[in-house]
């Protein structure tokens, strides 16, 4: 696997820094190097670590979520505890710049005036081109996007992609028999709430097994898994291999 | 009903602005809408689309144009396509609502696709941010509806 410095980097925490999606958890895993690691590592690590603790803070006002924030300063609060003075207060100084810049971006946001509308039956349709995620997503939009995000069939059919047929590596019995049993309910014609229903079947899944890290099985790479979508969208970025074959990394120890 | 030119029947179609555009029938009958009005006769010379401004129609023209060539392959069809929908945002959705008022299934999809791209994955204070769109929950109603999709952010927005 290589030295410390080989593994922190094929973690690829700069990268994930500015996707928004990935902020916090990249947030929270330089967390916790900085708890766990980094007074046990060579000094080019350590500046390494520290470049991406400000890389961080500089990101922080493009990303505009309240997890952002609070993901920053929960980086801010171990940067603290685990930097050199030197480092502390430069790190401290990039935190209190983004902040404000934050705070400046916020009040010009609310300036802008709204430019459309789009009617429900064409959010259906582009909703039904999105992973349950972005959908659940869209739900906090506002009140349109709500009411057409939240729309049944657009859960059955998300239900369907991801527990209906589910990947012998991760499938459990337990779901086949539900989906089975929901499907049967919808044949007999009771009305099934399709979201309720998945979110059941997910955070049963997600607190059993599911970790928000994958491994390709042929060379290894770590890689971001933000949904059970990954399949499909990845984008192979390591030298290692042309094509990752992306598996879920599982919490349980028998795997 | 349509001018008659040689031999290619021509329609004429009038945006939104007054301008008013000449194109081959053919072309102009992928939109289903406008099939409609020719098929149940009650378009005369002129065919007003009070929806459709010419910025937009041009745009709509041009790839109607391209789809009626039978003569281009799949592969350049799709390239032509995805090259069509990189297009600002405000355009794709100008194109979205006019496609979708004159009833041109591909146009509609291949738009729609583009829209879900873009905000796959996103927050949903990026999507406000990028689409323009006004937040009209009241505070308390935007905590609630949160908490109930927390269970999707789990891990990465726990606190």
């Amino acid at each position: 696997m290589g030295g410390p410095l080989t593994r922190y980097r094929m973690l690829g925490l700069r990268e994930s820094l500015s996707e928004s999606d990935q902020y916090s958890i990249a947030c929270k895993q330089l967390c916790f190097i900085l708890r766990i690691a980094y007074s046990k590592v060579e000094k080019i690590l350590r500046s390494l670590i520290f470049q991406d603790i400000l890389t961080a803070f500089r990101l922080l006002p493009q990303m505009q979520t309240q997890a952002a924030v609070s993901a920053a300063k929960l980086l801010l609060q171990n940067a603290e505890a685990a930097l050199p003075i030197q480092m502390k207060v430069l790190a401290v100084m990039e935190f209190k710049h983004a902040m404000v810049a934050c705070k400046r971006r916020c009040e010009a946001r609310q300036e802008e005036e709204c430019l459309v509308q789009l009617p429900p039956d064409v959010l259906l349709h582009i909703f039904s081109l999105v992973d349950w995620r972005s959908l659940a997503s869209a739900a906090v939009v506002c009140r349109s996007w709500n009411t057409a995000s939240s729309d049944n069939s657009l859960w059955h059919l998300q239900y369907v992609a991801c527990f209906g047929n589910l990947d012998p590596r991760s499938g459990e019995r337990v779901e086949k028999e539900e989906f089975k049993r929901l499907e049967e309910d919808v044949a007999a014609g009771v009305c099934t709430d399709w979201k309720d229903a998945f979110k059941r079947a997910y955070t049963g899944l997600l607190f059993k097994r599911f970790t928000f890290r994958g491994y390709c099985s042929c060379c290894d790479a770590i890689v971001w898994l933000s949904n059970m979508t990954f399949y499909y969208s990845f984008e192979p970025c390591a030298p290692y291999c042309q094509e990752h074959e992306i598996k879920p990394l599982i919490n349980s120890a028998d795997c | 009903m349509a001018t008659t030119t040689t031999e290619t029947k021509m329609l004429t179609l009038c945006t939104s602005d007054k301008q008013q555009f000449q194109i081959e029938e053919t072309i102009a009958l992928q939109a289903v809408t406008i099939r409609n009005m020719v098929e149940d006769e009650c378009a005369s010379n002129v065919i007003p689309l009070p929806n459709v401004n010419s910025k937009i129609m041009i745009q709509i023209i041009e790839y109607l144009k391209k789809h009626v060539d039978s003569s281009v392959s799949k592969e350049d069809m799709e390239k032509f396509d995805s090259a069509f929908v990189e297009k600002k945002l405000s355009e794709i959705f100008d194109i979205i609502l006019a496609a979708n008022y004159l009833n041109i299934k591909n146009l509609l999809d291949i738009c729609c696709q583009r829209v879900a791209d873009v905000m796959k994955n996103k927050s949903p204070e990026w999507v406000r941010r990028t689409f323009n769109i006004v937040n009209d929950f009241t505070a308390e109603e935007e905590a609630k509806i949160r908490k109930e999709h927390e269970w999707a952010f789990e891990g990465v927005d726990e606190d």
